[in-house]
């Protein structure tokens, strides 16, 4: 007599939709990440996610959490607006490049500099994904992009935004590090670290930030099967991943 | 299926890969990081018109659970069948 047993799924704080990302985009894992955190933790009635505008605008149909939207850019000041109004919650904002690194840049700078204990997930896959890929502040040099089609010049526009690297210069932040999905050990790397800026927020109350570098394969004109490869060719070299800063030790 | 030991408990358990294929959308993630081979695309469209994955029909599944880590779209199921 045989027993089977599901020994892992999907996770509980998903909704039954199929999201509209494209195949081997990275916003499905760090769904699914979060997902599997909200679990684990069992938060999911206690865990407030700010939707952005880009690619993962629609978020709040695949986490079973409750979501608000913002206007674009102004995330993470809704995020500290909603962490005001409930400190008991754990509030984090969710990212895309276009929004945190270009139109939101302003807010993300103010408030990572007054130190809101809130979580911010900051999904950089190097193009303007919801727009039909056109050039970020943080396409690396060289890259074609819709409006680059001779690839970024550094004259012309100058190099890329490290985010990071920039809010590591406040005092304020705890915990910044910048992680990959690419391969499963990456994946599972940029879990912990989502954990981790999770803790801070519920242990320190201080302000933490988790950048992903986060394949596009549609925009980057490559099989979903290379994504990694050319994270780790093009991108990692313009930005390390790693721990940035963390004050928590 | 093959049965193999498991752990401590010495139990012959067997590990199982389904495929959920009203998520999968094709991007081949899973067969590519499979270290047994024991996913292939199958030759059956699903309503977005796209080739899912599915298990070889002599799949040689280790449980080690890759395929469900760089699944964007949580598509993957991991079973384990146990002699009770």
């Amino acid at each position: 007599m045989t027993q089977a047993a599901m020994k892992l799924g999907r996770p509980k704080a998903l909704l039954d939709n199929r999201t509209h990302y494209c195949p081997g985009c990275g916003h499905g894992v760090v769904h699914r990440i979060l997902a599997e955190i909200i679990d684990e933790w069992d938060i999911r009635d206690s865990c407030i996610g700010m939707a952005p505008v880009g690619c993962a605008v629609l978020a709040y149909q695949y986490l079973d959490i409750d979501m608000c939207e913002a206007a674009h850019g102004r995330t993470p000041e809704v995020a500290a607006g909603v962490k005001r109004a409930r400190p008991d919650k754990l509030v984090f904002s969710y990212q895309g490049d276009g929004d945190l690194a270009a139109i939101g840049t302003n807010e993300i700078v103010h408030v990572a500099n007054r130190g809101e204990p809130i979580s911010v997930i900051f999904i950089n896959n190097a193009v303007y994904g919801m727009t039909g890929g056109q050039m970020a502040p943080t396409t690396v040099p060289g890259q074609k992009t819709t409006t680059s089609p001779k690839g970024r010049s550094i004259t012309g526009e100058g190099y890329p935004l490290r985010v990071c690297e920039l809010l590591a210069t406040l005092e304020q932040p705890a915990y910044i590090e910048r992680c990959v999905i690419g391969t499963p050990n990456k994946i599972r790397r940029t879990k912990n670290a989502i954990k981790k800026s999770f803790r801070v927020q519920r242990d320190l109350k201080a302000f933490s930030l988790v950048e992903v570098l986060s394949p596009c394969p549609t925009y980057w004109r490559v099989p979903p099967t290379k994504a990694a490869e050319y994270i780790e060719t093009y991108m990692e070299e313009i930005f390390p991943p790693g721990i940035i800063k963390d004050t928590t030790k | 299926m093959v049965l193999r030991l498991k752990g401590n408990e010495g139990k012959p358990v067997a590990y199982q890969v389904r495929i959920l294929t009203e998520y999968c959308k094709g991007c081949e993630l899973c067969v590519a990081v499979c270290p047994k081979g024991a996913l292939e695309m199958s030759d059956e469209l699903t309503d977005l018109g796209v080739r899912p994955a599915c298990p070889k029909a002599d799949a040689e599944c280790t449980g080690c659970t890759l395929c469900y880590q760089v699944c964007p779209d949580a598509a993957i199921e991991i079973w384990e069948t146990a002699e009770a």
